[in-house]
C-alpha cells in the first residue's frame, strides 16, 4: 500500500521552505503528501496511548484564502501530483479538530507551537518532542532553508531504536538511490561489538549493499566528531531508545546531534513501527 | 541501572505476572488511587467555592454587584482559551466523546482547567454547577493515570469511570450515586468488569470527602409521612418537571445558538452573559451561584414566598443558567437542575394547596425533593441517577416510592420530546455517540483496511478477452479491476455477471479488449471512509461489493459477505468479557 | 510465547490491523512490543474458543496446504494400485472383478457398497468415455472415513462392450472413488487431461508395467500443473 506523509502547512515564506523540503523528501522516496491547512489555532492528535494537543503559532493561520493555492503550487513545482488535503472529520470541541495519525511520515519544523523566530539549533519544541515520543511514524525535522540532500547519514549507537533507524536509512537509500553512511561513536565497545549487533539482526547484507562507509569515531568528543557528517546529508537517528529516565541521567545522542548538526533530521521515536 | 529497571517495573504494572492475564485486581487497586485523587480534586473545588463566596459575600448588596458574575465569567473564559488553551465545553460531553472515540484518552490539562475556570464562574455568582467540571477533572485524572501506567483502552475507560465516580461520590458524599451516574451516563455498559473498580473508586472518593469534611449529608434528613394521596399527586409533578426540563434544554440550546451568531471575542460574550445573570440576581439573589442554600431552605420548608414568586424564580433560574453556560461561562448543569427542580416542586406544592386547600398534603420539602429528582432524570434522561442521588443526599428512604414514579415518568416524557439527553445531543447529531455493544460501536471500530480483500487479480485495459478467460479460470472472484499498465491508475471494473453471455463465444476472444467491456461508472470507496457511510452507499446502489481505491490505485474489494463475517466476530469479541 | 504480529494474525485468521486494534483496546490477552506479540498459549486458546475464533499454530497451516497440494493424480493412483488381466464378459462382471482387486478396503461390506453404487451409476449412463476407456465411479461420493481418494487402474483381459459413447469396446477401467465431490472433480479434471493425449492412449493400449505407468502419470501431472 502507498505511503503517506502528513504536512502541516504554514502560508509564510518559512512555511514555503519547509514544504519544499518535505516535498523533496516525498519525491525522492515516492511518498504521497497529505497536507493540513489549519483552520483553528490548535488541534489534537490521538496516538495509541497518548493524546497530544498542538497549539500552533499564530503564523499558521495567516492568509487562509491563498494557502491551498500556494501549497498546490509548491507541490507541483517539485513534480509531484496533486496533494490530498485533510478536512478534519472529528472535533473534540467545536474549535478543536482531531487530526488522524495513520501516516507513514510527518514533517515538522523544529517548533510548531512557538514563534518561528525561536527556530534554531539545539531547540526542538515541546510539541514536536511529544509527537516524536508518541508517534508510530518517524518525524522529518527540516531546517529553515530548502536544501536537497545528496546522501543519507545514519547515527548508529547499537540500541533497538538505532536498529530501526538503520533499517529506515536503508529503505530511504534504496528508494532514493542516494548513498548511505553510518556513524558510530565508539565508547567502551570495539567496532566488532557493533558489527555483531548488525549481524544478529540479519542486516549484514544491507550493510554491504547500501552503506558506502561505516565511520567509527574512536577518539575525541562525539560533538566534535559530528563535523565529519557532510553538510548535505539527511541524518536518520533514533530517539529515546533507552527510555526517558536513562536519557535524563546519561544524556541523549539525539539531543547532541540536533544541537550541533543543522542538517535535516529524520527522527525515529520509541513507538516507531516499520510499515508492513 | 537497577534503579532504572525498578522504575520501569513500577511504570508497567500490567506486565507483572500477577496481573498479566487477569487485570481485575490491577484495575481495583489503580481505581482506588484514581477515586481518591479525583475525590481530592472535587474537594478542592468545593473549598475554592466556599472561599470565593465568603470573599465576595460582602459586596453582594452593592449596586455594582451585577458586574461580578460578568467579570468572573470573562476571567474564566479567558483562562480556558488563552492560558490553558482548552477548546471550551461543559465537560461531560467531552468525556463521553473521548470514551466513545478514543478509548478515554484525555489531555492532562483537562484534569485541572475546569476546576479553576468553574470556580471563577460560580464563585462570582454565575448560575452553574460544580459537578460537570469535577466529573471532567476526575475523568482526566483517571485517563492520565492510565496513560502513566501504559494501560489499554478497556482498562483506561474503566479508570475514566473510576475518576468520574470518585468525583461525584466526593462532591455529594454519595457513593452509590457516583457509581450509578458513571455507569448510566458515562460508560453505558453494565458489566462486572467495569462496575467493580468503579464501585471501589466511589467508596474511596466518598471516604476522602468524609475524612476531610466530615460525614455530612448535603441536606438535613427530615421525616416525611407520605400518604397514597401524595403519591398520586406526584404524577402531576412528574408532568410538570418534564415540561420544565424540556424548557430548560430548549432555553440552553437557544442561548448557545444565539451566542454563536454574535461575533465578539469569547470573553466579551462571557462578560455580557455574566452581567445579565448578575442583573437578574440583583433582584432575585436565589438564582446566583450553585444555589444549594436555597435548596436547603426549601427542603426544610422555610422558604416562605408565594406561588407566583416561585414560578418567577423557576423562569429566572432557567434564564440565568442559559446565560451563564450558553455565553461562555464554565460549569455544569447538575446543580442548576437541582435548584430548578426544587423550585418546581415547591411551585407545584403551592399550586395543589391552592386547588384543594382542605387536604393535608405532605410537607412542601418533600415535593422539592421529588422535583429535583424529576428534573435530573428529565435532563440527563438517567432515571437511576436521579433516584439514588436524591435518596443519598437527603439521607432518607421514605420518599422512594413517589421518587421512582416521578423519575420514571419524567424521563419517559422528556425522551419523547428530546430523544437524546442534554449531554448526548451534540454527540448523537455528529455520530460520535458510540455506546458499547451497539451497531454504531462495532462499525466505528472496524476499518476499511481490516475488511478489504486483496485476492483480486488485476488486469490491464489492453488485454484481449481470450487471455482474460484464461486468467478468470484461476480466480475465485467475480470482480476484476482494470488498471492502466503504466500509471497503475484504476480505470474500471469487470463484473462476470455483465459479460457472462460473451464468455463462451470464441469469436469475441481475439476481437474484444477489456477496455471495451469494463464498467467505468463504478462507485468506489476510500480507505478512510466510515463503514456506516459505505453501507449506506451499498444499500442505496443495491451493491454487494465495492472496490477500494486510494489515490487512483486499486487496493482491493470490500464486500457485504466479509463484512458480516468480521462484524459478527467483532460483536462477539466486544460483548464477550 | 512470542510471535510476530503477522504470524499472530495468520494464526487467528484475521488481519494484522485487527490484531493490533484488539491489543490496543484490550480485547485479547496479548501484549505487543515492537511488532512482537507476547502471550500465554493456554489463555489465548481459551480466549479464541470463547470468541468463535480458531488458533492454528504457525506451521500447521503450511503443512495443511502441503497436504492439500499433494493430492494429485499419481498419488491417488499409487494408492489405488494397478491390476492386470481382469476377467469378465459384461460390465457387471468386470466391475465386480475390479472391485475385488482393490486393497484399500478392509471389509466385504465396503466392497459390496461400492459395487452397488458403481452399478447404479452405470445404469444411469455408461461411464465409457470413448477410445476404449471407462471411468466407473460411484453415483454419489462415498465417504469411508479414513480412506482418502484413490484411483484403481484395471487393465481387462478381453475388451468388453461397455455401451461407450463411441461404441468401441473398453480395455481399461479407472475406478475413481473419492470422499467428496470436490476431490472427485479435481481428480477427474486431471484424468481427462491425460486421456485427451492420444499418445497416452497408445501407451495404455499395450498394458505398461506399473513402474512405467506411474512414471508416465507423474510426468503428465507436472504438465498439468505447469502454467
Amino acid at each position: 500500500m502507498e505511503t503517506r506523509l502528513l504536512h502541516i502547512f504554514r502560508n509564510t515564506p518559512i512555511g514555503r521552505e519547509v514544504l519544499l523540503q518535505s516535498m523533496y523528501f516525498c519525491k525522492s522516496i515516492g511518498v504521497h503528501p497529505v497536507i493540513y491547512i489549519p483552520e483553528f489555532i490548535k488541534f489534537l492528535m490521538y496516538f495509541e496511548k497518548d493524546v497530544v494537543q498542538i497549539d500552533l503559532d499564530d503564523s499558521y493561520l495567516i492568509a487562509p484564502e491563498t494557502a491551498s493555492a500556494h501549497a498546490v503550487e509548491i507541490v507541483r513545482s517539485q513534480g509531484l501530483p496533486e496533494p490530498n488535503f485533510i478536512e478534519p472529520k472529528n472535533f473534540t470541541a467545536s474549535t478543536l479538530p482531531d487530526i488522524p495519525v495513520n501516516f507513514d511520515f510527518m514533517c515538522c519544523p523544529r517548533t510548531i507551537s512557538d514563534l518561528s523566530s525561536k527556530i534554531g539549533l539545539g531547540y526542538i519544541g515541546p510539541r514536536v518532542r511529544r509527537i516524536v515520543h508518541s508517534a508510530k511514524f518517524p518525524v522529518l525535522i527540516v531546517g529553515t532553508i530548502y536544501k536537497p540532500w545528496k546522501s543519507i547519514g545514519v547515527m548508529f549507537g547499537g540500541s533497538a531504536n538505532a536498529i530501526n533507524a538503520f533499517r529506515l536509512g536503508v529503505r530511504i537509500s534504496r528508494l532514493s538511490g542516494l548513498p548511505m553512511n553510518v556513524y558510530t561513536q565508539l565508547g567502551k565497545h570495539s567496532p566488532d561489538y557493533y558489527k555483531d549487533i548488525i549481524q544478529k539482526n540479519d542486516l549484514t547484507w544491507d550493510m554491504e549493499q547500501y552503506v558506502r562507509n561505516w565511520e567509527f569515531f574512536d577518539s575525541g568528543e562525539f560533538s566534535v566528531n559530528l563535523y565529519k557528517v557532510p553538510h548535505d546529508a539527511l541524518v536518520v537517528i533514533g530517539a529515546y531508545g533507552h527510555g526517558v529516565i536513562k536519557e535524563m541521567l546519561f544524556g541523549s545522542t539525539m539531543e547532541k546531534v540536533q544541537s550541533i548538526l543543522p542538517n535535516n533530521l529524520l527522527i525515529v521515536g520509541p513507538k516507531y513501527q516499520a510499515a508492513m | 541501572m537497577k534503579f532504572i529497571k525498578g522504575l520501569n517495573i513500577v511504570r508497567f504494572p500490567s506486565r507483572w505476572i500477577f496481573f498479566r492475564f487477569d487485570d481485575r485486581l490491577l484495575l481495583i487497586s489503580i481505581g482506588a488511587l484514581v477515586g481518591s485523587c479525583s475525590g481530592l480534586a472535587a474537594l478542592a473545588l468545593n473549598r475554592g467555592l466556599i472561599a470565593m463566596f465568603e470573599m465576595l459575600g460582602h459586596y453582594r448588596h452593592l449596586w455594582w454587584a451585577f458586574i461580578m458574575p460578568g467579570i468572573g465569567a470573562a476571567l474564566s473564559s479567558l483562562f480556558l482559551e488563552k492560558i490553558i488553551k482548552e477548546g471550551a465545553g461543559h465537560g461531560v460531553p467531552e468525556v463521553l466523546y473521548s470514551v466513545s472515540r478514543y478509548g478515554g484518552l484525555m489531555r492532562f490539562r483537562s484534569s485541572f482547567s475546569r476546576l479553576i475556570s468553574s470556580c471563577l464562574t460560580i464563585g462570582s455568582g454565575g448560575s452553574a454547577g460544580p459537578e460537570a467540571p469535577v466529573v471532567m477533572s476526575g475523568a482526566a485524572i483517571g485517563s492520565n493515570i492510565a496513560q502513566l501506567f501504559s494501560l489499554n483502552d478497556r482498562q483506561r475507560v474503566a479508570l475514566v469511570g473510576c475518576g468520574t465516580a470518585g468525583a461525584v461520590a466526593a462532591i455529594f458524599n454519595a457513593p452509590i450515586a457516583g457509581l450509578v451516574f458513571t455507569i448510566e451516563v458515562i460508560i453505558g455498559e453494565w458489566s462486572a468488569l467495569n462496575i467493580v473498580p468503579i464501585a471501589v473508586a466511589s467508596v474511596f472518593g466518598a471516604q476522602v470527602s468524609r475524612l476531610l469534611q466530615g460525614n455530612q449529608i448535603a441536606f438535613t434528613h427530615l421525616q416525611f409521612n407520605i400518604d397514597p394521596g401524595d403519591t398520586i399527586a406526584c404524577l402531576g409533578l412528574a408532568v410538570v418537571t418534564a415540561l420544565v426540563s424540556i424548557l430548560l434544554t430548549r432555553a440552553l440550546r437557544l442561548s448557545y445558538r444565539g451566542a454563536r451568531h454574535i461575533h465578539l471575542p469569547i470573553w466579551v460574550k462571557a462578560a455580557i452573559g455574566g452581567c445579565l445573570v448578575g442583573g437578574i440576581g440583583f433582584f432575585l439573589p436565589d438564582v446566583l451561584g450553585e444555589g444549594y442554600h436555597s435548596i436547603q431552605a426549601m427542603v426544610e420548608g422555610t422558604f416562605s414566598n408565594g406561588l407566583l414568586f416561585v414560578a418567577l424564580l423557576v423562569l429566572a433560574k432557567i434564564l440565568a443558567t442559559s446565560f451563564t453556560l450558553g455565553w461562555g461561562g464554565s460549569g455544569g448543569i447538575f446543580a442548576p437542575c437541582l435548584v430548578i427542580g426544587s423550585f418546581t416542586g415547591l411551585m407545584y406544592h403551592r399550586f395543589i394547596e391552592m386547588l384543594w386547600p382542605g387536604i393535608a398534603w405532605v410537607n412542601e420539602g418533600c415535593f422539592a425533593l421529588l422535583g429535583m429528582a424529576g428534573l435530573i432524570s428529565g435532563i440527563l434522561q438517567a432515571p437511576l441517577t436521579g433516584m439514588f442521588l436524591i435518596v443519598e443526599i437527603t439521607g432518607g428512604y421514605e420518599v422512594i416510592l413517589p421518587l421512582i414514579l416521578v423519575s420514571a415518568i419524567s424521563t419517559t416524557l422528556c425522551h419523547s420530546f428530546e430523544p437524546a439527553s442534554f449531554y448526548m445531543k451534540d454527540l448523537v447529531e455528529k455520530g460520535h455517540f458510540l455506546r458499547p455493544r451497539t451497531d454504531a460501536r462495532v462499525l466505528a471500530d472496524l476499518s476499511v483496511s481490516e475488511l478489504v480483500e486483496k485476492d483480486c487479480i488485476i488486469v490491464t485495459k489492453e488485454m484481449k478477452l481470450g487471455d482474460f478467460v484464461k486468467i478468470m479460470q484461476k480466480s475465485h472472484r467475480n470482480f476484476f479491476p482494470v488498471e492502466d499498465e503504466n500509471s497503475r491508475e484504476f480505470l474500471g471494473l469487470i463484473h462476470l455477471d455483465d459479460i457472462r453471455e460473451y464468455l463462451f463465444d470464441p469469436l469475441f476472444y481475439e476481437t474484444v479488449f477489456l477496455e471495451q467491456i469494463m464498467d467505468t461508472q463504478v462507485r468506489t470507496v476510500g480507505l478512510d471512509d466510515d463503514l456506516s457511510a459505505i453501507l449506506d452507499r451499498m444499500d442505496a446502489g443495491n451493491l454487494f461489493s465495492m472496490p477500494v481505491v486510494a489515490n487512483n490505485q486499486f487496493v482491493g474489494m470490500i464486500s457485504k459477505a466479509t463484512l458480516l463475517d468480521k462484524y459478527r466476530n467483532e460483536l462477539i469479541v466486544q460483548t464477550n468479557h | 510465547m512470542r510471535l510476530q504480529l503477522k504470524e499472530m494474525a495468520a494464526a487467528l485468521n484475521i488481519t494484522p490491523n485487527t490484531v493490533e486494534r484488539w491489543i490496543r483496546q484490550g480485547r485479547i490477552p496479548v501484549r505487543i512490543k515492537e511488532n512482537t506479540c507476547i502471550f500465554s498459549l493456554p489463555s489465548l486458546r481459551k480466549w479464541a474458543d470463547a470468541n468463535n475464533l480458531t488458533y492454528t499454530p504457525p506451521g500447521a497451516a503450511v503443512l495443511m496446504a502441503l497436504k492439500e497440494k499433494a493430492e494429485n493424480l499419481h498419488i491417488a493412483m499409487a494408492r489405488g494400485g494397478v491390476y492386470y488381466d481382469i476377467e469378465g464378459e459384461s460390465v457387471a462382471e468386470v466391475i465386480r472383478a475390479g472391485v475385488n482387486c482393490i486393497t484399500c478396503f478392509d471389509t466385504q461390506g465396503q466392497r459390496q457398497a461400492l459395487y452397488d453404487s458403481l452399478l447404479a451409476r452405470e445404469e444411469l449412463m455408461s461411464t465409457g468415455i470413448g477410445k476404449g476407456v471407462a471411468i466407473p465411479h460411484p453415483r454419489t461420493p462415498l465417504d469411508y472415513g479414513e480412506i482418502p481418494a484413490f484411483i484403481s487402474t484395471c487393465f481387462l483381459k478381453n475388451p468388453v462392450d461397455y455401451q461407450a459413447v463411441d461404441r468401441l469396446p473398453v480395455f481399461v477401467l479407472f475406478l475413481l472413488v473419492c470422499p467428496s465431490s470436490k476431490s472427485h472433480l479435481h481428480l477427474l479434471a486431471r484424468l481427462s487431461f491425460c486421456l485427451r493425449d492420444e499418445e497416452f492412449i497408445q501407451f495404455l493400449n499395450q498394458p505398461p508395467a506399473s513402474a512405467a505407468f506411474f512414471k508416465k502419470i507423474e510426468e503428465l501431472d507436472q504438465r498439468f500443473d505447469a502454467p
